[in-house]
């Protein structure tokens, strides 16, 4: 259902959230004290759609999300694509604990097997996360972006392409209708989406 | 004074701290949350990460004796939460929130006590699916009326097999030294003890 977003995409802006509250003295330094944790979002801009059919199925899949209340998965066009190799899923190396940001992948995975950017998930939860240094070798150590949400063991798969997000509709988007312009094309809308924790 | 290990003074110093509260109610379901994105794990507890904690109040500690008072708020769509959360024995339970300051892999490197209270009013909204319990410091238990009272019946409720305050009736009547009525003659007294 969610490749109608993809079909008449314009723009996406994919943001990442991470909770945290700063103070600041006269003399302009910043003291930072964040809490760990993590919420993609994404601001999505469609194009003028063309046809009927085409308004109208975006029409339902928008309003099939009740408000936020309904997840979909999301190949997020760019993003979810990577730019390593990512010839293949590869397993988690041993057991980690939820919260920690390095884990190592088992095998020989070559050269580039992801780069700084690319998206990852396991299969055992549907948080993504960012790879945030280049992965390359054998049973090679992988940072990412943010605390995992949960522990995995050392038979965990790790999604290496066409990462797909899980999101909703951010609850406060209001999307109540559609508008068509002269002609058979309806004017653009943008709606925001996040990712369900 | 307050005395921090070595790895917390440094991450205070760099400017940049990470930590996490935990929260524990002591219902007789116990409750564990954190705010932290993943659940933590001190002292032999899991803290879960939910979306069933809605909220915590802002917390203050101050260096006088003030009755200090946070509302929890907890989504009420899990079946689970419910049970507990209208069960009969909810006043009086012990709160606690805890501060945790996380190291490089959000391992828990300081495990500090930032509040301490007991439950004392909740209130429920159907409108938004949520109860909240308010809880207060130590020192809400002295703007209570003291309920508690030097009879037999009122200490059974507590304690039901305790006599102690069987005869305290007896401590509003008058007792005489020596019996009523006959109250000591000092010479004579001294004579039958033979003190001149």
């Amino acid at each position: 259902m969610s490749a109608i977003l993809n079909q008449f995409c314009r723009s996406i802006e994919l943001k990442s959230n991470t909770p945290n509250t700063f103070f600041e003295s006269q003399s302009l330094h910043i003291e930072t004290w964040s809490i760990p944790s993590h919420r993609w979002e994404v601001e999505y801009k469609s194009n003028p759609i063309n046809g009927t059919e085409n308004q109208r199925k975006m029409w339902v899949f928008l309003n099939s999300l009740k408000s936020g209340s309904v997840e979909f998965d999301w190949e997020i066009p760019i993003h979810s694509v990577p730019q390593g190799s990512a010839h293949s899923n590869a397993m988690v190396f041993q057991d980690y604990n939820a919260g920690v940001t390095e884990f190592r992948l088992l095998g020989t995975l070559g050269d580039n097997f992801l780069i700084a950017g690319d998206l990852l998930k396991f299969s055992n939860h549907n948080k993504v996360y960012m790879v945030v240094e280049d992965v390359s070798g054998t049973n090679p150590i992988v940072k990412v972006n943010c605390p995992l949400k949960h522990a995995v063991t050392s038979s965990t798969i790790v999604i290496t392409r066409n990462v797909a997000f899980k999101m909703i509709l951010k609850p406060n988007t209001q999307i109540v209708s559609y508008s068509r312009s002269v002609g058979s094309f309806s004017e653009p809308f943008s709606a925001q989406f996040i990712e369900k924790l | 004074m307050k005395t921090y290990p070595q790895a917390v003074e440094d991450m205070i110093a760099s400017g940049h701290v990470k930590h996490a509260y935990l929260l524990y109610v002591d219902f007789e379901i116990p409750l564990s949350f954190t705010n932290a994105g993943f659940d933590i794990e001190a002292d032999g507890v899991t803290y879960y990460s939910s979306d069933i904690l809605q909220g915590v109040d802002r917390l203050s500690k101050q260096a006088s004796l003030t009755v200090t008072e946070i509302k929890l708020a907890f989504s009420l769509k899990n079946q689970q939460m419910v049970s507990i959360a209208f069960s009969k024995n909810w006043q009086n339970r012990n709160v606690q929130i805890n501060r945790v300051f996380l190291g490089e892999q959000n391992e828990v490197i300081h495990n500090e006590n930032v509040w301490k209270g007991k439950t004392t009013e909740r209130s429920d909204s159907d409108q938004e699916l949520l109860i909240t319990y308010t809880a207060k410091n130590i020192f809400g238990a002295f703007e209570t009326t003291n309920s508690w009272r030097t009879t037999l019946a009122s200490h059974h409720r507590r304690h039901p097999t305790d006599d102690c305050f069987k005869y305290a009736h007896k401590a509003q009547e008058v007792q005489y030294w020596g019996g009523k009525g006959n109250r000591i003659n000092k010479t004579e007294s001294n004579d039958s003890l033979g003190v001149k």
